[in-house]
């Protein structure tokens, strides 16, 4: 029943028998999802370069391969930092740590179970913000994910550990081998909790396809961590939706430190007054990758602050893209939207694209764009090396102090440290992070 | 012993423009001595040039520090040999803090002369003691290089800098410059507090005030890009009081 064709590859119909296979009892609208969402793949294709989205990001070589699902894989090494943990293993759930002590307060279930014991909550609120029957990427998961990680912070109840969502993808097969990642985070009214979630593994022949949704009711606030280090060769192409209501505040962080082709979008929609959304990005490419942040940001209820600040750290031949779309409703007066992004550039075949986007239809607002793009500084590494620092050293220490900007807004401190040690270690500097904790908490 | 320093017959281009022209000078192991001159007499060149610049040309001449020929080394080779430069422009470094900086250069210092690393507690136990000695804030170490600091905090940090790395030539250029006189005061007592038999000591500056805190043994004048008169610190004096056009017309006259 499904066509597939040049532009969307093998995929749907190796995914159609994978699916049937699986017992899970979904609920009905949600099965009539799936299927909406495999006809609207079949219908937009993946997105070719004539797509203004896309145009400085090239996905062609995706209808090239063969995707299949990703085989269960036996053993996960599990992260030694303190969390409420929840392992995600080629696209499947593969632990899930109790919640212990938090467990009135906050439920993590995957698919399976949230099926079985929340069809209600799901009807209600699964897909809700995800724009799967315009985006191909996510109609493709929504038509074919494998299981789901579900969170839900209940009313009023700040979670004060970190809940942690870790994504490994084991190549495990020849050919192309496919995960579909699904998240969704549900804050109720007055909640705060902390999410982290890290994508690791893969390789050249593998695709990690995810969404998150992220709903944040009224006054809840939500400090969100997405940390990609994945193989320098997969292809990640992963949308955030996230919706706020009044008086809610989002604080994302998105690091991107691996991955051939990577892609994170982040589509926030601004619902209630006084909403505040800061969206922080990090990423650094070498070799030949390419990142894309496409950030839309829409601001529909008055009142609300979105601020955007992006860092970009490349080399070698890699490719840097910046979209920042902010789209001002009309009737969202005293909207304060800031929207930054920086590329360092250390060799001359390093490239960054920066499209800002602003579209304002209310006269009572405040939106700034600022893009730059530079080098290392002369005088700086000069002065550096007068202090006995090598020329090498001296770079790195710049590189970090560029980066810095965005790790000190980290708060979560293992994930904190965990970039300061990929970051500084990646860069060939010693590992002077060490310092700093012990004498800057 | 050979001196600390020697510069014979030093030539020094910038953009294609000759700033330094025949610049001799020898600074003797333990002395401090200072080289005043006019804005624009090549004062910084120099002191830039000692450092190791790089955008700089050598057009002639040679500069030996402790006998041994110095403008092949890289600036870092020189700094970890024993040069320290305290900038006139303390350059702002965002993102890495001073302690991450400080520590950084220390050990690429004690690493080069066998030393092993510091720690962070016993760098923090040095950093700290040199850090009573020049009045300054703890607090201080955990901003970013300079970053938003006033200019007093800047000179101190460089004098901070040359406390803990104890350089064996110290090149201060215009360390007083934009100073108040207390701050002035305190930067002089951290520069005596390193004077020392086995130390010199390369004050360059414009005006005659600094030295009053920091007795120079000898005083050398700078004109357009040469040494043209040497003396003891009562050289300063005299030009304070007659300024420099006394000797840019007495060199005309002698030139004539």
């Amino acid at each position: 029943m499904l066509k597939t064709s040049e532009r969307t590859g093998d995929l749907l119909d190796n995914w159609a028998a994978f699916l049937r296979s699986r017992s899970v009892d979904e609920p009905p609208s949600l099965r009539r999802c799936r299927q909406a969402a495999a006809e609207a793949f079949a219908r937009l294709g993946y997105p070719l370069k004539k797509n203004e989205d896309w145009k400085y990001t090239n996905v062609s070589r995706l209808a090239q391969i063969v995707w299949n699902p990703a085989p269960p894989i036996e053993r996960i090494s599990i992260p030694d930092w303190e969390a409420i943990r929840t392992i995600i293993a080629n696209g499947r759930v593969v632990y899930r740590g109790g919640v212990g002590e938090w467990g009135d307060k906050v439920s993590i279930d995957d698919w399976d179970r949230a099926c079985k014991m929340h069809a209600n909550f799901l009807e209600e609120h699964w897909n809700q913000v995800a724009r799967w029957s315009q985006h191909p990427f996510a109609a493709l998961n929504t038509a074919c994910f494998q299981d789901a990680v579900i969170i839900r912070v209940k009313a009023g109840h700040e979670i004060n550990l970190p809940i942690h969502i870790l994504m490994h993808h084991q190549p495990s097969i020849n050919t192309g081998q496919a995960c579909f990642p699904r998240i969704l985070i549900y804050l109720e009214t007055g909640s705060r909790a902390t999410v982290v979630e890290s994508y690791q593994g893969g390789d050249e022949a593998s695709f990690t396809c995810g969404i998150v949704e992220i709903i944040l009711e009224r006054f809840a606030h939500l400090d969100y961590y997405k940390v990609q280090q994945e193989d320098e060769h997969n292809i990640h192409i992963v949308q955030t939706y996230i919706r706020l209501a009044q008086g809610s505040e989002l604080r994302a962080h998105i690091v991107s430190l691996g991955g051939g082709l990577v892609r994170n979008e982040c589509d926030v929609q601004l619902t209630g007054e006084q909403g505040v959304c800061t969206l922080n990005g990090l990423y650094l490419a070498h070799g030949r990758q390419h990142v894309d942040n496409h950030t839309e940001i829409e601001h529909v209820a008055p009142g609300c602050v979105s601020f955007e600040l992006y860092k970009g750290i490349l080399s070698d031949r890699a490719h840097g893209v910046f979209h920042g779309k902010i789209y001002v409703h009309p009737g969202a007066q005293k909207t304060d939207a800031k929207q930054t992004n920086q590329a360092l550039l250390l060799s001359d075949d390093a490239e960054v694209d920066s499209k800002p986007q602003l579209e304002i239809y209310a006269d009572d607002v405040r939106c700034t764009h600022g893009a730059t793009v530079g080098q290392l500084d002369d005088r700086q590494l000069f002065y550096l090396r007068t202090r006995g620092i090598s020329a090498e050293q001296a770079r790195n220490l710049l590189i970090y102090g560029f980066a810095e900007e965005i790790i000190s807004r980290i708060h979560v401190a293992p994930v904190r440290y965990q970039l300061e040690d990929l970051l500084l270690a990646q860069e060939g500097l010693p590992l002077e992070s060490e310092l700093r904790r012990v004498i800057l908490p | 012993m050979p001196p600390m320093l020697e510069i014979r017959d030093l030539y020094v281009q910038v953009e294609g423009k000759e700033i330094l022209k025949g610049v001799n000078l020898t600074l003797p192991v333990g002395q401090v001595h200072a080289i005043m001159g006019p804005n624009g007499s090549g004062k910084s060149t120099l002191a830039a040039v000692l450092a190791g610049r790089e955008d700089y040309e050598i057009t002639k001449g040679e500069v030996l520090y402790m006998g041994r020929s110095l403008l092949d080394l890289d600036p870092e080779e020189r700094a970890r040999e024993g040069i320290f430069l305290a900038f006139q422009y303390p350059v702002e470094i965002p993102g890495v803090t001073n302690m991450y900086f400080l520590r950084a250069a220390v050990n690429a210092i004690r690493k080069h002369r066998g030393l092993p690393e510091l720690d962070a507690m016993d760098f923090l136990a040095l950093v700290r003691e040199k850090l009573r000695l020049l009045h300054m804030d703890e607090a201080l170490l955990k901003r970013s290089v300079n970053e938003g600091f006033s200019g007093g905090e800047k000179k101190r940090n460089e004098i901070l800098q040359m406390a803990v790395l104890e350089p064996r030539l110290c090149i201060m250029d215009e360390t007083d410059s934009g100073l108040d006189i207390d701050a002035l005061r305190v930067v002089a007592d951290g520069v005596n507090s390193l004077r020392s038999p086995d130390r010199s000591i390369l004050v360059i500056t414009h005006y005659q005030r600094l030295l009053n805190y920091i007795i120079p043994d000898q005083v050398h004048v700078l004109l357009d890009g040469r040494i043209v008169r040497s003396g003891t610190k009562e050289l300063a004096l005299e030009l304070e009081a007659k300024g420099y056009g006394w000797l840019e017309r007495e060199l005309t006259v002698s030139k004539l």
